[in-house]
């Protein structure tokens, strides 16, 4: 009986492949997004499939005299796999990112995470598109580094920007993938593989995934993780769906270590010429 | 006793002078576990909730997090 050999799928390198975000360790390649499922039900079950360790949230002035969905939501998740990514969603200017951020950091404290000081940076003056402003981002996560934020910037794929947001201490790049909400997947390939190959911070790839598929060739080309929401919260079938995105992204990570054929302009042949038998030989 | 005028999330609203954020919080049944405050455009944190009277003017943010991607 033949046995797995360990030379070929080398159980360490997948088994401790870890997403490492300004030296937290994360298991999971997959951020979700908690907004717009139909229910409380089907988000609590979604990020359980999806098996992620990162769930992005956004701030708002609170509503009283109602126990607000999210918050039974977060008091039935299990925080000990769980990072909050409070979002800057809704700030059109670096300060009025720059304010969120801090009432981010403010609010993880208050689920128990007094060392989180993640945000999610989104400055976003479009409301058509939803396309981030490139300045105010900088200018905001310039700020937000040297206040000691761990930044994860969402901006469009622009290769030179993200490798000023690197310099300046962003700890990930976030490039969108095409609107969000969209669905339409990945829409600028060439320069989400530029930054990749310029970048010495993980790529998150975050916005417009459409489909589990998507998210696999955003692995496959070397992305370090994939953040979604709509895909999932939007599906028919949420949880399932999730779970669907968690084996994808598990499979284009892999597919990715194990390094891809690249194609050719022509046919080669899988059978050989040597011994062919045919009519006329 | 006169009440006094603050702004709570953007809007007029009067209540008893000296009353501490706390009770505010507790008056408008706010879930006081899940929300943050910005007391005059600075977080206010929690330990310091009981012991901040409100005076006339003030302007409070209660914020909380929500679903978002």
């Amino acid at each position: 009986m033949v046995s797995l050999n360990d030379k070929y799928v080398i159980s360490s390198q997948i088994n401790n492949d870890n997403l490492i975000i300004n030296n937290y360790s994360f298991k999971s390649r997959l951020l979700v997004g908690t907004g717009k499922y139909r229910n409380i039900e089907e988000a609590i079950q979604s990020i359980i499939y999806s098996n992620c360790n990162i769930i992005t949230i956004a701030i708002r002035r609170a509503q009283n005299n109602q126990v607000s969905g999210l918050n039974i939501l977060l008091k039935r998740l299990n925080w000990k796999n769980l990072w909050l990514l409070p979002n800057t969603a809704g700030c059109k200017t670096a300060d009025e990112a720059i304010r969120i951020a801090n009432l981010g950091r403010e609010i993880a404290k208050t689920i128990g995470q007094e060392n989180n000081n993640f945000v999610k940076l989104e400055v976003i003056p479009d409301s058509k598109y939803l396309l981030p402003d490139p300045i105010g981002t900088l200018k905001a996560a310039e700020v937000l580094v040297n206040k000691g934020f761990t930044v994860l910037p969402y901006i469009n794929a622009d290769p030179i920007l993200a490798k000023q947001l690197e310099s300046i201490g962003c700890a990930t790049i976030m490039p969108l993938g095409s609107p969000i909400g969209s669905g339409q997947g990945l829409r600028n390939i060439s320069n989400i593989q530029i930054i990749i190959e310029n970048a010495k911070i993980p790529v998150i790839i975050d916005a417009g995934i459409g489909s589990p598929s998507e998210a696999a060739k955003a692995m496959e080309l070397g992305a370090a993780a994939i953040l979604t929401n709509t895909a999932i919260a939007k599906a028919k079938n949420p949880p399932q769906m999730a779970l669907a995105m968690n084996l994808a992204i598990k499979s284009g990570r892999i597919a990715y270590l194990s390094g891809l054929i690249g194609s050719t302009k022509y046919g080669v042949n899988s059978s050989p010429y040597e011994g062919i038998f045919t009519n006329n030989n | 006793m006169k009440s006094i005028l603050i702004y709570i999330n953007g809007k007029n609203y009067y209540c008893s002078p000296y009353m501490t954020i706390s009770e505010l919080i507790k008056y408008l049944n706010f879930d006081i576990n899940l929300i943050v405050i910005e007391y005059n455009k600075e977080i206010i944190s929690k330990n310091l909730w009981s012991v901040t009277n409100l005076r006339e003017g003030d302007k409070i943010e209660i914020l909380t997090l929500v679903g978002g991607g």
